[in-house]
């Protein structure tokens, strides 16, 4: 990702829920990382959820992006800009071909692989029992 | 301050989620690291609002039925207030 104002692409900021735990008693009420086990359940959704945000954020690209072109999700931890897009685009019109004559292309070895789906239970005798 | 869950009858753990903003930056192999996280809302705050209900869960049974009572006391306050209003007549 990369912060348009500024150029920045190492550090960002979003929003995440997390889990805390309250648990209440004689002494008040404590406030705690939620524990299953030995398990940090509270710190495995923060991280877990973050994880998710930032890979919606690389996979939809343009989706996340609001009328304004600012992200929705995240922003720049340097500038504060909601300018965070993927620095670059996977399409380009010269890539990839249309699909038909892709298809066109493959269709030997489409073929093939449709063959082998088809004599799969027709393989090659390695032994036989006496 | 008295948290039951009204499902279990249990009484002592409780969960509830906290929006926080998260501060982190991307490593050289494409991994996060986490530099800081600010809670954006007030657990207390959230507590006492009424919208608390739906999301406060039991750990033990995961139900949010729970009730939360601010004062405990409340109920025994008000027999001795009785009490002492009745001795004083």
């Amino acid at each position: 990702m990369i912060c348009w104002e500024c150029f920045n692409y190492t550090y960002f900021e979003t929003d995440v829920e997390t889990l805390k735990e309250l648990k209440t008693g004689k002494d008040g009420m404590i406030i705690q990382d939620s524990m299953f086990d030995d398990y940090n359940y509270s710190q495995g959704m923060l991280r877990d959820n973050l994880t998710d945000v930032v890979q919606y954020c690389i996979n939809q690209n343009a989706d996340v992006l609001d009328h304004n072109l600012e992200n929705r999700y995240l922003n720049c931890a340097r500038c504060g800009s909601k300018k965070v897009t993927k620095p670059y685009s996977t399409w380009t019109s010269r890539r990839h071909l249309p699909i038909e004559q892709e298809i066109l292309k493959n269709h030997q070895e489409f073929k093939e692989l449709r063959k082998e789906r088809f004599n799969a239970d027709q393989l090659p005798v390695l032994w036989k029992s006496k | 301050m008295q948290i039951n869950c009204r499902s279990c009858g249990k009484a002592n753990e409780f969960l509830l989620p906290l929006w926080v903003r998260t501060t982190f930056k991307f490593n050289d192999d494409g991994s996060l690291s986490i530099l800081h996280v600010k809670p954006l809302e007030s657990l207390e705050e959230k507590l006492t609002d009424n919208h608390v209900h739906n999301e406060l869960v039991c750990k033990s049974c995961s139900s949010n039925d729970v009730e939360i009572i601010f004062n405990e006391y409340e109920e025994s306050d008000k027999t001795n207030r009785e009490l002492a209003a009745l001795e004083g007549l």
